[in-house]
């Protein structure tokens, strides 16, 4: 597969991984590679506790009535699915991951700008996430993720700590946020101009600026609802004049563009895998840069597109509409570069290419419905419908995962030295991408139907295409245990992989594999943009 | 190569300048009080916003040393403060353009919570009578 | 940390390091912004909905007590840009006095605040549940006092943990770390207490004054 098949690549002696491998060089460590390996260990362990609450949904949803769970439980379940893949997996998944390790290196510094803050968000991270699930055994609440007044104000389930614990959780992301922008901002190395950065780096700095506004918001209400169930103030109980729906501004502020925290990053990688994938100079280099910052901005005017049918104000409603409509834009904008790009490049169809066009397809699809659910009119018939659970699956899980998994395979060699079996890569990359469309297209057709969210019982009549979705979730559940059995065969018995298997002229593909312990045995000068190929008929072999 | 213009420092706050701001703030926060004592209807809460944002901006600008420091930092303040505006305009739009019997000052039905010792109120009915 | 100016490894030179800090210092205090700022969002809201109440209430409060609250932490203001001019050329001993001073204003700030919390406890305006005050009962009435109590309460815990920052910082300044090579740390945190006064700059007219 590799041009260089059959020669036999030396692997570095010395490089992050063995340079110190005691417990306390790692658990000390201020190396941001070492914190985004962590961060990785972390993640894939959320996703794979999410994942599992996820099939415990389906599996209860292929009856009416009760099936394995009881109806509390299965309120608890979609809640902590919700937690657990919002705020412990799909936030941190590629900023505190792929952002952590590949930043710094992608611009020509030895480290971010606060290593040892680096290392308390990871801390930071672990506690909150520990609390969350200390509360989750111990009567874990069943308000759903969004935390809703008046039930999670008066609810007798353990609301609490979990608020605590998202509340810390915040931190960590607030702590990741700062340090790429001072990175970014400081840090550049000689000759690297902000029109010379990777893209991936445009996608991680849009994506900090929304973690630094947003997450103090959250923060806030967060605290509110706790001092309000613990105390009962009655901010947001009617009964003394407060106001439930403030309590969902106050959420949705920071809700909505959290969910361009999780999408962003995944489009900065898209930009970097599609340029190298096609071999070919980024088409609208500046429309994708400016794009991001767009969607960074953007996407904060728009909160109240998830309240239209709470009774808001009318002036609210017909605003956040609107304004919802623009996001779109950027993401359309973005879409058009991805394509012209590979048009006329010279494409090999690998794993991290499958996951391109998976997420090609779902951000388009998935985008587009959310278009038609932020028509007023059209929202009414579908809120609180599975078609808006289709909708956000078909972008956080769609588009957002296929970034992050593209991610994982096409840096995989560059942070640990190792190429992975490309045949099970392509398996299950296709298990992903039909599991999830066989999982999540049904859903649409329910919600249209009038399968309310959150329910636990339905009328028969819905009972088909249920079963069709859980039938899909465990092809994605093959699907994903496939990838972390080579994956972790890969780690140890993977062939070396060179310095730069996939030819790519990004920025970090110019140190080894795995980098050493301060990145580059010289620190780079930069002379040109990443993604530069001179013309499709020059492949650049990997060394 | 570091961002070149967040360090365009333009001089420096001297001591005999700040002593002029903070008596300055001074000034102003005995003006707000004075003025408050007047009961001017909505200029009450103009003025006093304007003198608010006056002692922010010496603040800001003086104090915090943004008047000498160019580039992000300046850029970094004003996007909060723009979004704390996104965020209060939209609140108080909200209430603003509600149906207005949905809104306790406008709906006649609606009564206070009894002033009783830790008492909690009496429930609403659904109906929304007393 | 030693007395002349220490650049960390992963930094070009001295001058990226303070940049970084003061860019790093100023996107956390935007943070904070963002913290209050659902806070000021519900007293918006609040106020549009319940005129009469927040004026009765804002009426009722301690102006006078308050206006010294705000010359109290302008005073601290005061001291720690001189804090932070005394570290910059040098001199150890006054940098301590004014930090020192600085913190003192804090826990005079505190002290005060105590005192109006102490009336309000005896004489029933309290939030939410617990508000019985028997002067003012017209609707919301709970409701300003419960942004009062959430407002300034939250403001306090940021004031408390200035004056643990100045505070630090006095000592450290005791130990003679810090001189004209080194006086980033006493700019950041006097960042930090700046904002707590800016804060209250505006806390101040919207809940005492208006």
């Amino acid at each position: 597969m590799s041009p260089s098949e059959g020669v036999d690549i030396a692997f570095p002696a010395h490089h992050y991984l063995n340079e110190g491998t005691t417990v306390r060089s790692w658990l000390l460590t201020r190396d941001h590679k070492r914190i985004g390996v962590m961060f990785l260990v972390a993640v894939i362990l959320a996703l794979l506790l999410g994942g599992t609450f996820a099939l415990l949904l389906r599996f209860e949803h292929l009856t009416p009535g009760p099936t394995y769970v009881s109806a509390v439980t299965y309120n608890r379940l979609f809640t902590l699915h919700g937690v657990i893949m919002v705020w412990f997996f799909l936030i941190p998944a590629i900023p505190s991951v792929f952002g952590n390790f590949f930043i710094p290196i992608m611009i020509g510094a030895k480290d971010v700008a606060f290593p040892r803050l680096n290392l308390a968000s990871l801390y930071i991270y672990m506690f909150g996430a520990a609390l969350t699930t200390w509360a989750m055994i111990h009567g874990g609440a069943d308000t759903g993720w969004t935390f809703y007044t008046p039930y999670s104000t008066t609810t007798t389930t353990t609301v609490a700590p979990m608020l605590l614990g998202i509340f810390i959780l915040g931190f960590s992301t607030i702590v990741t946020g700062i340090n790429f922008i001072v990175t970014i901002h400081t840090m550049r190395g000689p000759g690297l101009s902000w029109m010379r950065l990777p893209l991936f780096v445009w996608a991680i700095y849009g994506t900090s600026i929304i973690q630094v506004l947003a997450t103090p918001v959250l923060g806030l209400v967060m605290l509110l609802v706790g001092v309000e169930h613990l105390f009962g103030f009655g901010l947001f109980d009617p009964a003394r004049g407060g106001d439930p729906i403030l309590f969902q501004h106050l959420f949705w502020f920071y809700s909505h563009p959290a969910v361009y925290i999780m999408i962003l990053p995944a489009m900065g990688v898209i930009s970097e895998t599609v340029a190298a994938a096609a071999r070919k100079n980024v088409f609208g280099y500046r429309a994708v840069a400016y794009s991001s910052l767009g969607i960074a901005f953007v996407g904060f005017f728009t909160w109240g597109h998830h309240m239209f049918v709470a009774g808001q104000g009318t002036f609210d409603a017909g605003a956040f509409g609107v304004l919802s409509m623009f996001v779109g834009i950027f993401t359309a904008i973005k879409v058009f570069t991805w394509v012209g790009t590979l048009y006329r490049g010279a494409i090999r169809f690998t794993t991290p290419f499958a996951y391109i066009c998976g997420f090609l397809f779902f951000l388009v699809f998935g985008g587009m419905t959310g278009i038609a659910v932020a028509t007023v009119s059209l929202d009414v018939h579908w809120h609180d419908t599975y078609f808006v659970v289709a909708h956000f699956h078909f972008i956080m899980v769609g588009a957002a995962m296929m970034g992050f998994l593209a991610a994982l395979h096409y840096w995989f060699p560059k942070m640990f030295g190792r190429t992975y079996h490309e045949g099970w890569g392509l398996v299950s990359a296709t298990l992903i991408i039909l599991g999830f469309n066989a999982t999540f297209i049904p859903q649409f057709l329910l919600g249209n139907m009038g399968m309310p969210r959150r329910y636990y019982d339905y009328p028969a009549r819905f009972q088909s295409l249920h079963v069709a979705s859980t039938a899909g979730s465990t092809l994605l559940f093959f699907g994903f245990m496939i990838i972390f059995i080579y994956l972790a065969l890969a780690l140890k018995y993977g062939r070396a992989a060179g310095r730069n298997p996939w030819g790519s002229r990004g920025f970090e593909w110019e140190t080894p594999s795995p980098p050493p312990l301060h990145n580059f045995e010289k620190l780079p000068v930069f002379t040109h943009g990443p993604h530069e190929y001179q013309g499709t008929a020059e492949v650049p072999h990997a060394a | 190569m570091a961002d070149s213009t967040a360090h365009a420092d333009h001089g420096e706050l001297s001591p005999a300048r700040s002593a002029l701001i903070y008596v300055g703030l001074l000034a102003l926060t005995v003006a707000t009080y004075l003025f408050s004592r007047h009961n001017l209807g909505t200029w009450s809460v103009v003025i006093a916003l304007v003198i608010a944002i006056a002692k922010a901006s010496l603040v800001a600008l003086f104090f915090m040393q943004l008047w000498y420091h160019r580039g992000s930092v300046r850029l970094a303040l004003a996007t909060a403060v723009l979004w704390l505006f996104l965020l209060t305009f939209f609140v108080v739009a909200d209430v603003k353009s509600r149906y207005p019997l949905t809104n306790p000052n406008t709906n006649p039905l609606w009564e206070p919570p009894a002033a009783a010792q830790g008492h909690s109120p009496p429930q609403p009915s659904p109906s929304g009578r007393p | 940390m030693q007395p002349e100016g220490h650049v960390q490894e992963h930094f070009a030179n001295i001058d990226v390091q303070r940049q970084a800090a003061r860019l790093g210092m100023w996107a956390f205090l935007g943070t904070e912004i963002l913290l209050f700022a659902g806070l000021f969002a519900a007293y918006a809201e609040y106020r549009a909905l319940f005129h009469e109440a927040f004026v009765l209430g804002a009426r009722h409060l301690d102006a006078r007590l308050a206006t010294v609250e705000t010359a109290v932490l302008i005073t601290g203001s005061f001291a720690v840009v001189m804090a932070h001019h005394y570290a910059k050329t040098s001199k150890a001993g006054m940098t301590c006095l004014s930090l020192v001073v600085a913190a003192a204003t804090g826990l005079a700030f505190l002290m005060l605040h105590g005192i109006e919390y102490w009336h309000h406890f005896e004489e029933g305006a309290l939030p939410g549940k617990y508000y019985s005050f028997p002067e003012i009962q017209t609707a919301g009435a709970s409701m300003f006092f419960t942004l009062y109590f959430l407002m300034t309460g939250l403001h306090s815990l940021h004031v408390m943990a200035g004056v643990g920052v100045l505070a630090w910082l006095a000592w450290r300044a005791s130990m003679g770390a810090f001189s004209h090579g080194n006086y980033n740390v006493v700019e950041m945190g006097g960042l930090y207490w700046h904002l707590v006064d800016l804060i209250w700059i505006f806390l101040f007219p919207l809940l005492y004054l208006v």
